[in-house]
């Protein structure tokens, strides 16, 4: 049987009597997205895309902080009263905040006695006031708990000298970070690349804290919970893909922007192709930051891409 | 904003006889996304979504693509059935605003135009026009028109999308235009 033939389109019928309807058509046909609009609806299903399995991860590294909260709390408790009933038998061994402590007493003091008054949803981690083991308080913000360390215990005694209070907190840090899922440990491997060039605070200070470089890492990992609360992730890396466009050096401006409130945000992934996308149009080199996405993001939708930018690299 | 919840949405594959490309074909989704979404904005837009909802339903129907996209065959082209995709989704966002006693505005909104602009609001003026004509279609025949006259599809690509025999596609357009029609005469008439 023959097929039908497809009726006469309106845009072919030129009378007079169609063409207010023509020019309707035409204009609906340009009611097509701007290319900022249509890279926000990609971003929008990357974000949908990538926030499940992180929250996923997030609520899973939270729950097994909490019961290590639990544990060590629960520890803790059972050392102050075995301290407290110890205390009336052995007078004579002076108080525990001795000057005199050698590093033998100052690694079994009682930590948990100094902590109270010292540890503050503010203070920094890694901070010497920091709390060395988060207290088993449900009513604590889930993100200050989780950026606890909780799986090294601080030995910071009552009284430590100068040089001894840094050491024990970098050591525990790489043991934090495994706790953590893969998208938020992207921070120590951001400054292992050291990219200050774009702003990448390596070290950065916040709230004033006394930190040292080493333990800055866990300061940022408090800013950028903090971050994530309170920045406008998405105004930020919007500003920045509309920026790309004319002015790369403040795109560039704008992600670092991003990277300082929020490194581990749920678009820094977002925001490292757009760092490189701007590297790119400045004309600077960006093949060993697209090494590194590709390392950290290897099932990216953006992998395709970077691969293209180190092809065209080589 | 109406939300959509996409465990109601159901996705009947489009099948096809003409084979002309293979499923995403290794093509990474990005790319998809980046080739494919102006058109589904277009669409999504000729089917009476507003445009404070366009993004957001746009995004949808790419959610709803990657999940199914390893069920699509290639038995047809790509933009063909990512068309089907955004067809039901813009349906199930106007059944979801009548719920909601949300009816999406079919006009867009009053606009200040300046003199020197008379062929903007020119436009402005028919578009508005044939989208309040768009809006007195039944939905089945405003989607047969909208991708047979906006969307420069064939009529069977567009059977296809709709999941209907071909004479009723052919049928659902003759209303549409006949409807179009006299609305058109209906307005010359007044002038």
């Amino acid at each position: 049987m023959r097929e039908p033939v497809d009726p006469p389109r309106l845009f072919d019928d030129r009378s007079e009597a169609t063409r207010a309807l023509r020019e309707g058509l035409e204009a609906l046909r340009k009611e097509l997205p701007s290319e900022a609009r249509t890279e926000a609806v990609l971003h929008g299903v990357q974000r949908a895309l990538v926030r499940p399995a992180s929250a996923t991860a997030a609520r899973t590294a939270l729950s097994g902080k909490w019961l290590s909260a639990l544990v060590l709390g629960g520890a803790l408790g059972l050392g102050v009263y075995g301290l407290r009933s110890m205390a009336p038998r052995a007078p004579h061994e002076g108080p525990v905040e001795s000057a005199a402590a050698t590093p033998s007493t100052v690694e079994h003091a009682p930590r948990v006695l100094a902590l109270p008054p010292r540890a503050g949803p503010d203070t920094p981690l890694g901070a010497p006031g920091a709390p060395s083991v988060a207290p088993a308080r449900p009513e604590r913000e889930p993100d200050a708990l989780g950026a606890a360390p909780l799986t090294a215990p601080d030995p910071a005694p009552a009284v430590r000298s100068p040089a001894a209070v840094h050491a024990p907190v970098a050591t525990a840090m790489p043991q934090r970070v495994p706790a953590r899922t893969a998208r938020f440990a992207t921070s120590g491997a951001t400054d292992e690349r050291g990219r200050s060039s774009v702003g990448h605070g390596s070290g950065t200070r916040h709230r004033g804290a006394t930190v040292s470089a080493e333990d800055g890492s866990a300061s940022r990992a408090t800013a950028s919970d903090r971050g994530a609360r309170d920045v406008d992730e998405l105004g930020l890396i919007r500003a920045a893909q509309v920026a790309l466009r004319s002015s790369p050096a403040r795109a560039l401006t704008l992600l670092a922007q991003h990277q300082k409130l929020a490194p581990d945000g749920a678009l820094a992934e977002e925001r490292e192709v757009l760092e490189l996308d701007a590297l790119g149009a400045l004309g600077r080199p960006r093949t060993s930051e697209a090494q590194g996405f590709l390392a950290r993001y290897p099932r990216s939708l953006h992998a395709a891409r970077v691969r293209s930018m180190l092809n065209d690299a080589r | 904003m109406v939300a959509i919840h996409r465990k109601d949405l159901h996705f009947d594959l489009p099948r096809s006889e003409d084979v002309t490309s293979t499923a995403g074909g290794g093509l990474p989704f990005e790319e998809i996304v980046r080739t494919h979404a102006p058109y589904v904005w277009r669409v999504l837009r000729s089917l009476g979504v507003p445009e404070h909802d366009v993004e957001d339903l746009s995004q949808e129907t790419f959610l709803v693509v990657h999940r199914t996209l390893a069920r699509f065959e290639g038995r047809s082209k790509l933009r063909t059935w990512i068309y089907g995709i955004a067809l039901r989704v813009a349906s199930d966002y106007r059944a979801k605003a009548h719920r909601k006693r949300e009816v999406p505005s079919e006009l867009p909104p009053e606009t200040h135009v300046a003199a020197s602009q008379e062929a903007d609001l020119a436009q402005k003026q028919a578009l508005s026009q044939l989208e309040a004509m768009l809006a007195k279609l039944p939905e089945e025949r405003r989607q047969v028109f909208v991708l047979y006259e906006v969307e420069q599809l064939t009529m069977r690509e567009v059977a296809e999308i709709v999941g209907c025999p071909l004479t009723t596609a052919y049928s659902r357009y003759h209303a549409a235009r006949s409807t179009i029609d006299a609305e058109l005469q209906r307005g010359s008439s007044h002038a």
